[in-house]
């Protein structure tokens, strides 16, 4: 038995009143090490996915899959910023002017996941819907090792499947 | 007997003459009116378009040499101080730090104020930018980009327009106080005036001053042959009145303001004061101070007499001149007299005209001329923004020319006298993922030849595409598959051949890789003939080469030409997960009022797989390592780069194709006639590449390629190319596509005892 925990047939009732269980401490830190050693193995307690967003998700800095995180970290945050301003502008709904930027962001960093995500939106929103499909297999390519940006990407894939799917009906 | 007719009849013809002469001089006003209104109601000028280059990025941690700055901001019209900078434009190096008042910033997509930063350089690096006067951290800031050319039409003139509302009141004032006095009071023609000049140039016995009016000025210069003739004065003082009937006087001094000539830029002409107030003192015309006011309009009268950079002296006293004569006429206190006195002429210098990246330019204007007709280039003013990188292209092109030359020493069998003759080269540089141009040398010397070597011309790329087509053959073979190396000879229709390598290569097989590696001939026929080589043609047009691909084992020696461009091309594809991208060199093109006509994106395509783009690269990378382009670590360059040499039959071509995740470069070597270059790309192109990457180290990242899901890693035995076993010699991990990885067991060395398996099994388990 873990902890050597020893359990003696006595009522509770009585121990506690003849105060012999706390008399006890060898049993009583038994119960406490057995206590914890349950706790432990209940485990973690399972945490939901973040939900993908309705709407576009904020860019953040993520780093290519397999990076060691040294050495090119600089030219990661430039990006970023070009980034943000890429994803300003298409919630502005300035697709052209959006595009410039993030065609900027993946010129410095060609592992810039989000630059691609956001150019595939800004080309699914122009309807060139080739073009998304192209930077969207980029944007998953780079985002593979994030999850919730891993969600997006696939989420975004079904949309633009859906966008050419319903170009090609009409 | 009447001797003298009688007055009333002298009276009645008299009058009827004048009539006569009014009607004459109303009709020619009229029929002068139409021509006027035609011209100013159209274009009124010229203005050729411009080509700019592309902007430059600075961001913390790029490398950046302080020469090349110092150049950059030199050429982008930034002046360098002895303490802060106060406005903009302006920049000072003290020690690590540069501080500098960035220029506003005016793009299609973007307008930025210009505002004062402070970077810190330490190490060959930017450490950090700090906006100046707040010091918040800053990512990164863009400067502007620079002038490439003009498209001047007969005249080149050089022109930025503005309009009355823009031009200060000083400015304006001044060029009254300078030229016309009472231009507000006369019809066009100061009789007072004309009178005044002719007494004080009497008096002085020299020309002190003109009694041309603003408007005359204006008929002269718009209208008119500049011939001094009785009838050109005629003809002059006519447009003068019928200018003066139709226009007010503030539109009449506007166009003047645009029309007037004030210098020269080399051979062209500057007219404006729009013009002039960048070409003399780098700044917009609103911001004009007074003095520079006055100066700008103290020259109208000779400008290239007075000119503030050739006649300092002489333009000081006419500024003088025109502030006090400013003055007299009540338009400027005595206090901002005084002022305007004591401030000294700066004026910012300037560039002659010349043309920069002209193989690049000629690139341009090609397609451009697809879109716009020369005169229109040449006249709407059109602003053309592009992908070059004026730093990479200055690179470029001092590698290729101090290569020819170093070659040309080497080899004195490689000189020759007929400057049409020598020795040749090319150097293309591009961003593999977005495609962009960053330089473009298409030959030696534009001079000489302007045949765009990287466009128009087709050669054999020789074992340059051996990547290509390893990597269309990458689902039948793995970078571990054995190829043979024996001198073997194929029927080709009915005549036979016989591959060759160059140099010895006494393996009797190698593996891809190490056919990449080392460059190998006759493994490369090998591979080809045992993968198809109708196949290996047909799947190489994915590549997109406009060129045809000849379906013969040759192919896999790069028997078939190539458009260089094109090649370096298919190259970003490996760079860039399998994805080629189209060679962007135009980005927007965008009129006068700054409406976009022309905007142009990435543009990419899939052409193979990320798995397969990362094998070959990973190949290639070995070629660096330790195979034909191994000269690349021993000259220092240690970040991770793949590339690829090129020699075809009897030196003709000598090629060295390199790359990183963002920065790619294809270097060519070779006569135009086909004379042997007597050494190999490693020897003649590969040199000229490390020169140019060691040159430009902000370009290049240190990044390594990123491992594609689809592909995985494993331990071979190099002799069967199949999963390494106890025993195996020299085991080593290899890349698989997950599609094409091999799933038996080496052969060779598998059969053994049952201890030999026991342990491969219990060596499987924790693997």
């Amino acid at each position: 038995m873990a902890g050597g925990v020893c359990l003696e047939r006595l009522s509770m009732e009585s121990r506690i009143s003849s105060g012999k269980l706390f008399a006890r401490p060898v049993c009583g830190f038994c119960v406490i090490v057995l206590l914890v050693f349950l706790a432990a193995c209940a485990g973690k307690q399972p945490v939901s996915p973040k939900p993908v967003e309705k709407g576009l998700p904020a860019p953040e800095i993520v780093e290519a899959p397999g990076s060691s995180g040294r050495g090119d970290n600089y030219r990661t945050a430039a990006s970023y910023s070009l980034t943000q301003e890429g994803y300003r502008l298409l919630q502005k709904g300035n697709y052209d002017d959006a595009i410039r930027v993030l065609e900027r962001a993946v010129g410095i960093n060609p592992a810039d996941g989000p630059g691609y995500f956001y150019l595939a939106e800004a080309w699914l929103k122009k309807e060139n819907f080739r073009l998304s499909a192209r930077f969207n297999e980029l944007a998953r390519l780079y985002l593979r090792e994030h999850p919730y940006w891993s969600r997006c990407a696939e989420a975004q894939k079904k949309r633009i499947e859906q966008a050419m799917h319903k170009s090609a009906g009409s | 007997m009447k001797i003298f007719p009688k007055p009333k009849k002298l009276v009645l013809c008299a009058g009827l003459v004048l009539l006569l002469v009014l009607v004459l001089s109303f009709g020619y006003c009229w029929y002068l009116s139409g021509r006027i209104e035609s011209r100013f109601s159209g274009r009124r000028w010229q203005i050729p378009s411009t080509i700019y280059s592309d902007t430059t990025l600075l961001f913390a941690g790029k490398r950046v040499r302080r020469s090349a700055l110092h150049e950059k901001l030199r050429k982008l019209g930034y002046q360098e101080k002895s303490g802060r900078p106060e406005k903009k434009g302006e920049y000072h190096f003290a020690g690590n730090r540069l501080a500098i008042f960035l220029k506003d910033l005016q793009l299609p997509d973007k307008e930025r104020p210009g505002f004062p930063a402070v970077l810190e350089i330490a190490g060959g690096r930017i450490q950090s930018i700090r906006r100046g006067g707040t010091g918040k951290p800053l990512p990164l800031v863009e400067l502007g980009p620079e002038i490439l050319m003009q498209f001047f039409g007969k005249k080149r003139e050089l022109r930025h327009v503005v309009s009355l509302e823009e031009v200060p009141d000083y400015l304006a004032d001044a060029v009254v106080a300078a030229e016309d006095r009472r231009f507000y009071k006369h019809y066009g023609v100061d009789p007072a005036a004309i009178l005044r000049a002719a007494y004080t140039n009497l008096r002085h016995l020299s020309i002190r001053q003109g009694g041309s009016t603003l408007t005359q000025q204006l008929a002269k210069n718009y209208f008119l042959t500049p011939e001094r003739t009785f009838r050109r004065k005629f003809h002059e003082l006519f447009i003068t009145l019928t200018i003066e009937a139709m226009y007010s006087k503030d539109e009449i001094l506007e166009i003047y303001l645009n029309e007037i000539y004030l210098g020269q830029k080399g051979s062209a002409a500057i007219h404006g004061m729009g013009k002039a107030a960048y070409f003399y003192f780098g700044k917009e015309v609103k911001d004009l101070t007074l003095s520079e006011s006055a100066v700008l309009a103290g020259i109208i009268r000779g400008p290239n007499l007075l000119s503030p950079y050739t006649h300092p002296q002489d333009c000081r006293q006419r500024r003088d001149q025109v502030l006090r004569a400013m003055h007299e006429e009540g338009m400027i206190s005595r206090a901002q007299l005084e002022r305007a006195l004591e401030a000294p002429i700066r004026t910012v210098g300037f560039e002659k005209y010349s043309r920069r990246a002209p193989y690049f330019l000629d690139y341009v204007s090609q397609q451009l001329a697809e879109l716009y007709s020369e005169d229109i280039l040449a006249s709407m003013g059109f602003s053309i923004y592009t992908t070059l990188d004026t730093g990479v292209q200055a690179a470029a092109e001092q590698a290729l020319e101090n290569g020819l030359a170093r070659l040309e020493k080497e080899i004195p069998g490689l000189r020759r006298k007929d400057p049409g003759k020598k020795l040749q080269g090319a150097v293309v540089v591009m961003q593999p993922r977005t495609g962009n141009i960053l330089a473009m040398v298409g030959g030696r010397d534009y001079a000489e030849s302007q045949f765009n070597r990287l466009t128009q011309a087709r050669r054999q790329p020789g074992s340059c595409f051996k990547p290509i087509v390893t990597a269309v053959l990458l689902d039948k073979f793995t970078p571990a598959d054995p190829l043979s190396n024996q001198k073997t000879t194929y029927m080709i229709g009915d005549r036979p051949w016989t591959p060759e390598n160059f140099g010895e290569m006494p393996y009797k097989k190698l593996s891809v890789r190490d056919m990449l590696r080392l460059s190998c001939n006759r493994a490369a026929v090998d591979m080809v003939v045992r993968g198809g080589p109708a196949r290996v043609a047909e799947r190489v047009k994915a590549f997109d080469f406009s060129t045809p691909m000849r379906p013969y084992p040759s192919i896999a020696l790069g028997a078939s030409e190539v458009i260089p461009l094109e090649l370096a091309r298919a190259y970003c594809t490996f760079a860039a997960d399998g994805v080629a991208p189209f060679p962007l060199s135009v980005r927007d093109v965008v009129d006068e009022a700054g409406t976009v006509l022309v905007q142009r994106h990435m543009e990419i395509n899939d052409v193979i797989s990320p798995g397969k783009a990362f094998l070959v690269t990973s190949m290639l990378q070995s070629v660096v390592r330790n195979g034909t382009a191994r000269a690349l670590v021993e000259r220092g360059l240690t970040f991770p780069l793949a590339g690829k040499t090129g020699t075809t039959n009897e030196y003709r071509d000598t090629w060295f194709i390199g790359y990183t995740p963002d920065f790619l470069a294809l270097v060519w070597v070779g006569f135009d006639n086909g004379d042997p270059v007597q050494t190999t790309g490693a020897g003649a192109a590969l040199p000229i590449f490390a020169d140019l990457l060691k040159s430009i180290p902000g370009y290049i990242s240190g990044r390594s390629f990123t491992v594609p899901p689809d592909v995985v890693k494993k331990e071979v035995c190099p002799l069967s190319g199949e999963l390494a076993v106890f025993g195996c010699p020299d085991a080593y991990s290899e890349y698989f596509l997950k599609d094409n990885q091999p799933r038996k067991k080496c052969h060779i060395h598998g059969r053994g005892g049952v201890f030999r398996k026991a342990f491969d099994g219990i060596k499987n388990i924790f693997r």
